[in-house]
């Protein structure tokens, strides 16, 4: 419509003009019939200026929106008046339109089964939602304060005080409640801050359970099975006490007892890289040192069979805990040869360039297909199970071996072909080094 | 006396000592809670590493008190307030000693916990007076939350939900010393454990007092009038027409 009107050069000037020439020539006729020119002329001036003014008022009047006032309806006044309605009512309807929207994220915030508390930059309160206020016991008249007066725990205060929010902090009772709540603060829209609390109690007590059963299970197991083992020692020592028949049945039971008390042991192992404790013991650990001597181990076991590499680069150490990484070397390397033939190569290696620190183990070995890549790091996955228990593997090495890299900020890395080999590595950034 | 007031002074730095002294009190409120809800939790279930923890945690709230103390000095000595600023302060000092006691008096329960296992690994929750006690500091937990929650807000509303409480505590109280009595009376092996029971209710009865005394600061801070001396009537009518 806009653009109608403004095509048809300006209306308002066309209104004013018509105007004039009629109210004009009325005058003319007076005029003519009186024949005092200059005086009619001049009160048609004074009559011009004068219905101008009066529109001006009138004009005022309703645009102030004094009741009952008219709005100017001659000349260029009318079409001035109603542009401005048009524009009055379309402005109306977006704020209707805006109003809606933001009415909208209210509700969806209010709606919210997690508790939401929208902070300003010094932690007084904004708005929050239901779920929030029956879990803070906030009022509305709250708004304004500051959330640590409300919530006075003290984890929660170092954990605003802190200012770093990377880290949502979990809390294992809150108000009073022995649930563990999971609270996570953002920042949002202009300093603004959102803070979030969620029941996690369910999850968290399951997570737990599961490790504590692990835990307990695998130790309670380990002292029984060493007994077994014992007693078959004794009986595969003394090979005069057995009969012949039984010579083979012992040996198979030994093998499979040791399989079972590897396991546990990794088990073990797990649970305690799992448990926080872990990364207390961070220390400058030598990994060439920890290489050589796995180096001679190796050399002593396979050098018959396979041709080994070793390039270690001298007096490279990075900050890690000491016993977990040695294992982590020792599950690669040692896969490396349990799924490389005879009479291949295997090479290790132990370098570093500009973006840090890497080990590697590359092998000529039997591969692995892609679509077991991503899985290969799961408890007990196995690509072959009856290969891998042949070669005695626990099912667990590479678990541990990702849980241990995840403690020392690095991950698992690998590449492998069929039939060509693969290549297991890890980085460590120059953040981990001395 | 309303909140507002804290942006309200010509003087900025004193704006800002007394938002301090205001969160100060009640980050110190807040480590007391915490401490009497771990006791609570060593009480119900004897546990007694929460209960070490709790003792130890005792050590920090005093640190706190100490702490207001000098920020209350400061403003004293340096902004001489007036009026509602130099209330805040009176009753920031008196809730300051009233949280510290009640840190005291929290440690008393830890105690009774630790107690119980040095002597034998018994169940404490037998002995008379055990679950009276639990329930007093139960409420007294209640009351401290309620206390603390009407300073921050500035409003004495909940003091008639405070002095009812108040009430029931010292009715359970008395039972629960009745019942103790009778036992001692009745058997005597077992009074070294009855004389810890009746120390841990007298502090868990003492919390509530507290508790009280805390509230009876708030309405100081709001109305101005210190109603530490008048009687139960009075005082009812006096919150009633609040």
């Amino acid at each position: 419509m806009a653009n109608q009107r403004s095509q048809q050069f300006s209306n308002a000037i066309s209104r004013e003009l018509t105007w004039i020439a009629f109210s004009f020539f009325g005058f003319l006729v007076l005029a003519w019939l009186s024949g005092a020119w200059l005086e009619v002329l001049l009160s048609y001036l004074f009559f011009y200026i004068g219905r101008q003014l009066l529109n001006v008022y009138w004009f005022e009047r309703w645009i102030r929106g004094v009741p009952n006032a008219v709005a100017p309806t001659s000349g260029f006044w009318k079409e001035l008046c109603t542009l401005l309605s048009h524009k009055q009512r379309a402005l109306e309807k977006r704020v209707d339109l805006q109003n809606d929207k933001s009415e909208q994220f209210h509700a969806a915030a209010m709606a919210l089964p997690i508790a939401a508390i929208s902070l300003t930059k010094h932690h007084k309160i904004e708005w929050f939602n239901d779920a929030a206020q029956a879990l803070l016991s906030i009022k509305a008249s709250d708004t304004g304060r500051k959330l640590e007066t409300l919530v006075r725990q003290p984890e929660f205060i170092q954990y605003l005080k802190q200012e770093a929010f990377e880290k949502p902090l979990i809390l294992d009772s809150f108000m009073g409640q022995p649930r563990a709540y999971r609270c996570e603060m953002f920042d949002y829209y202009h300093g603004h801050r959102l803070l979030l609390l969620e029941d996690v109690h369910e999850l968290y007590h399951l997570a737990q359970i599961r490790k504590d059963f692990v835990a307990n299970a695998s130790h309670e197991l380990r002292t029984p099975l060493t007994v077994v083992n014992g007693y078959l020692e004794m009986m595969i020592d003394m090979p005069s006490q057995v009969p012949a028949f039984w010579v083979k049945p012992l040996d198979q039971m030994h093998h499979q007892s040791l399989r079972m008390q590897a396991i546990i042991e990794d088990l073990l192992a797990l649970s305690r890289i799992e448990s926080d404790t872990l990364m207390n013991k961070v220390k400058d650990v030598k990994v060439d040192e920890i290489l050589k001597n796995i180096e001679i181990d190796i050399r002593y076991l396979y050098d018959d069979d396979y041709e080994i590499d070793f390039e270690v680069e001298k007096d490279l150490s990075i900050k890690g805990v000491e016993e977990p990484l040695k294992s982590v070397f020792t599950n690669l390397i040692s896969n490396a040869f349990r799924y490389t033939l005879k009479g291949g190569r295997v090479t290790v290696r132990w370098y570093s360039d500009i973006s840090g620190a890497h080990f590697e183990v590359e092998d000529s070995g039997i591969g692995i297909a892609s679509e077991h890549l991503t899985r290969l790091t799961e408890r007990f996955y196995r690509v072959d199970t009856a290969r891998s228990r042949e070669n005695g593997g626990t099912g667990l090495g590479l678990a541990i071996v990702k849980h241990v890299l995840e403690r020392h900020d690095s991950e698992l890395r690998i590449q492998s072909q069929i039939g060509k080999g693969s290549v297991f590595g890890c980085d460590f950034t120059r953040d981990n080094f001395m | 006396m309303q909140k507002k007031e804290f942006s309200s002074h010509i003087s900025n730095q004193l704006n800002r000592n007394l938002e301090e002294l205001f969160n100060h009190i009640l980050e110190m409120g807040g480590m007391v809670e915490n401490q009497l809800d771990m006791a609570l939790g060593a009480l119900e279930s004897g546990d007694v590493i929460a209960a070490k923890e709790v003792v130890r945690f005792d050590k920090i709230i005093n640190q706190a008190e100490m702490e207001i103390d000098r920020l209350c000095i400061r403003v004293l000595a340096r902004q001489q307030p007036a009026a509602s600023d130099l209330r805040l302060i009176l009753a920031t000092i008196r809730i300051a000693i009233d949280l510290e006691r009640m840190g005291d008096e929290v440690c008393k329960l830890a105690k009774l916990v630790i107690r119980f296992h040095k002597n034998e690994p018994c169940l404490c929750a037998n002995y008379a007076g055990y679950a009276e006690l639990v329930d007093i500091t139960t409420r007294s937990r209640e009351m401290l939350k309620v206390t603390l929650n009407a300073f921050a807000r500035v409003s004495a509303e909940d003091a008639i939900s405070i002095l009812d409480q108040e009430e029931v505590v010292d009715h359970v109280y008395k039972k629960a010393c009745k019942d103790v009595t009778e036992q001692f009376k009745k058997n005597s092996e077992n009074v070294e454990c009855l004389l810890e029971v009746m120390t841990a209710l007298r502090a868990s009865e003492r919390l509530s007092d507290h508790a009280l005394n805390i509230m009876e600061s708030i309405i100081y801070l709001v109305q101005g009038k210190d109603v530490r001396n008048m009687d139960q009537e009075r005082l009812t009518k006096f919150l009633e027409k609040m």
